[in-house]
């Protein structure tokens, strides 16, 4: 077996990866679930019920960074312009949220009452910091 | 000579005593009554002792296997008094006794009393025929509760066999084979409530709105990829083939295990006769592979399929059999726990027992064919 010809070795190394290709995508699946409920279990219960257990792995996502008041003057049933911003919108849009040019996202806060404006722009985020063993403390000393 | 005989009779040999016909009658009345007293004592004072948890525990674990022990010994002891004949008739009940006596205490009387109820009102006490089997064939929430277990019996089965053997037959041609295969092993070490937990942050739905981020993975992949959420244990029919996914995540490993080993006791000169005349893998999967596990696969399939039939906790947890997800043991529990209605319950138990009944029988013959037992 040792004079094995090259094609046939070849075609051995494919055929191994494409079984573990299948086995590694087989397993993924299988845990992926699992893993959830793993980093949840490090999560606070706020954390758990707004975003995602995913969303402690580094990645980008919006952050506040000001809130503008709409000013009076703006009707709010029609297309209002907001200050420091271009263009005109009207309210179901804003509560949908815009991104606007410069890449920020304004999002309008509660309802129309409230006249005020979330400003967002897109971060990159690393590990959460927020994860701790808390959940496994209160389990164990109840 | 007949007197000095009697003499020394009188001179209390204790020995000698014991084999006199009274003497004899005697103890074998004393030993069983001491045996008896020995053991009652034990369950007084294990019922009624107020002395530390760890006495009462020694206490019970020596009064437990000691007990069983000295009965056995007791009445083995008893049997071999009698005459040859005797002995040989009745020792072997001795030893299979107990084991006949705790199956009809626990198995045939409960069947039989559900039988009983099954013909009974709610609360057991007016016979009404055969109305609750009318209901258990014929209401509208029975007959949903069937479509489900039918399709929990095809579908989860028909996905457990098949992953499972998919698994098992290319884990067996790879070098991380216990890697992978601990990998699918692992949710069987999961209780199917923990399972319903973990699923959870798989299909939760928070519904459509603004700001609403979902926190449930598949609704986060259907949003990342630019589509709606759903509602995945809401819409109907799908819901239920949702449900069936946890089954199949945890019940694959129970297969696969089966396979696997099935796999591994196919003789190797065989596969490669087979390959020395030129088959490709798929024909040995199909001509070699299947045909030798045969006995390994119906096993496995009748196990699973019995199992989804009496499946219970994981609609319990997710949906509570709402929403259209109904099955039989969930409507079982429904009915003695929710309403109280033994009669009804009963019924629901004698003709999910009769369902898997069929089953059952095929795969004890197939044991029988194996010389498993």
């Amino acid at each position: 077996m040792s004079a094995q010809p090259d094609s046939a070795r070849k075609q051995r190394r494919l055929s191994s990866l494409i079984v573990n290709g299948i086995l590694i995508f087989i397993c993924l699946l299988w845990t992926i679930p699992t893993l959830g409920v793993l980093i949840t279990s490090f999560r606070n219960s706020e954390d758990i019920y707004r975003t995602g257990w995913w969303t402690v792995f580094p990645h980008s996502a919006w952050n506040e960074v000001s809130r503008i008041t709409v000013p009076d003057s703006e009707d709010v049933n029609a297309q209002m312009s907001i200050p420091g911003v271009e263009g005109k919108y009207t309210y179901e849009q804003l509560k949908a949220g815009v991104e606007t040019s410069n890449g920020q996202k304004i999002t309008w806060y509660g309802n129309k009452r409230t006249r005020t404006i979330i400003v967002e722009e897109k971060k990159w985020q690393w590990f959460d910091t927020s994860v701790t063993l808390k959940n496994y403390q209160d389990v164990m000393t109840g | 000579m007949q007197k000095t005989n009697g003499l020394d009779g009188e001179k209390f040999n204790l020995i000698a005593w014991f084999t006199t016909g009274i003497g004899r009658i005697v103890v074998s009345l004393i030993v069983p009554a001491i045996t008896f007293l020995v053991l009652w004592r034990g369950f007084i004072f294990l019922r009624d002792s107020d002395a530390p948890k760890l006495v009462i525990v020694l206490v019970a674990i020596l009064w437990g296997v000691g007990g069983v022990a000295l009965l056995y010994w007791v009445s083995n002891w008893l049997v071999e008094k009698l005459p040859r004949k005797w002995v040989v008739r009745l020792q072997p009940f001795i030893f299979v006794g107990p084991a006949i006596a705790i199956l009809s205490w626990f198995l045939a009387i409960p069947v039989i009393r559900t039988f009983f109820i099954s013909f009974f009102d709610a609360y057991s006490r007016n016979f009404i025929g055969l109305k609750n089997y009318i209901f258990a064939f014929t209401d509208r929430i029975m007959l949903e509760a069937f479509r489900n277990n039918l399709l929990w019996m095809v579908f989860g089965t028909l996905a457990c066999v098949s992953l499972g053997l998919l698994i098992a037959v290319l884990a067996d041609r790879s070098k991380f084979e216990t890697i992978y295969k601990s990998l699918i092993f692992m949710p069987m070490a999961i209780s199917f409530v923990g399972a319903g937990v973990i699923w959870k942050f798989v299909y939760a739905y928070k519904g459509q709105g603004t700001g609403i981020e979902e926190i449930g993975l598949l609704n986060a992949i259907i949003v990342g990829l630019g589509g709606q959420p759903q509602a995945w244990l809401l819409n109907q029919p799908w819901n239920n083939f949702f449900l069936i996914v946890i089954m199949v995540w945890l019940q694959t490993g129970f297969a696969m295990v089966m396979f696997s080993s099935a796999i591994k006791g196919i003789p190797s000169e065989l596969l490669e006769a087979a390959r020395v005349d030129g088959a490709t893998e798929i024909q040995i999967f199909w001509n070699i592979t299947i045909p030798q596990i045969q006995s390994t696969l119906i096993t496995v399939t009748t196990t699973i399929v019995i199992f989804s039939l009496k499946l219970f906790d994981i609609v319990r947890v997710m949906t509570g059999g709402n929403y259209g997800t109904n099955v039989i043991a969930n409507e079982f529990y429904i009915e003695r726990f929710t309403y109280s209605d033994a009669g009804k319950a009963s019924a629901i138990a004698m003709v999910l027992l009769i369902a898997v009944i069929p089953v059952m029988i095929y795969n004890l013959r197939q044991f029988r064919e194996r010389k498993a037992f």
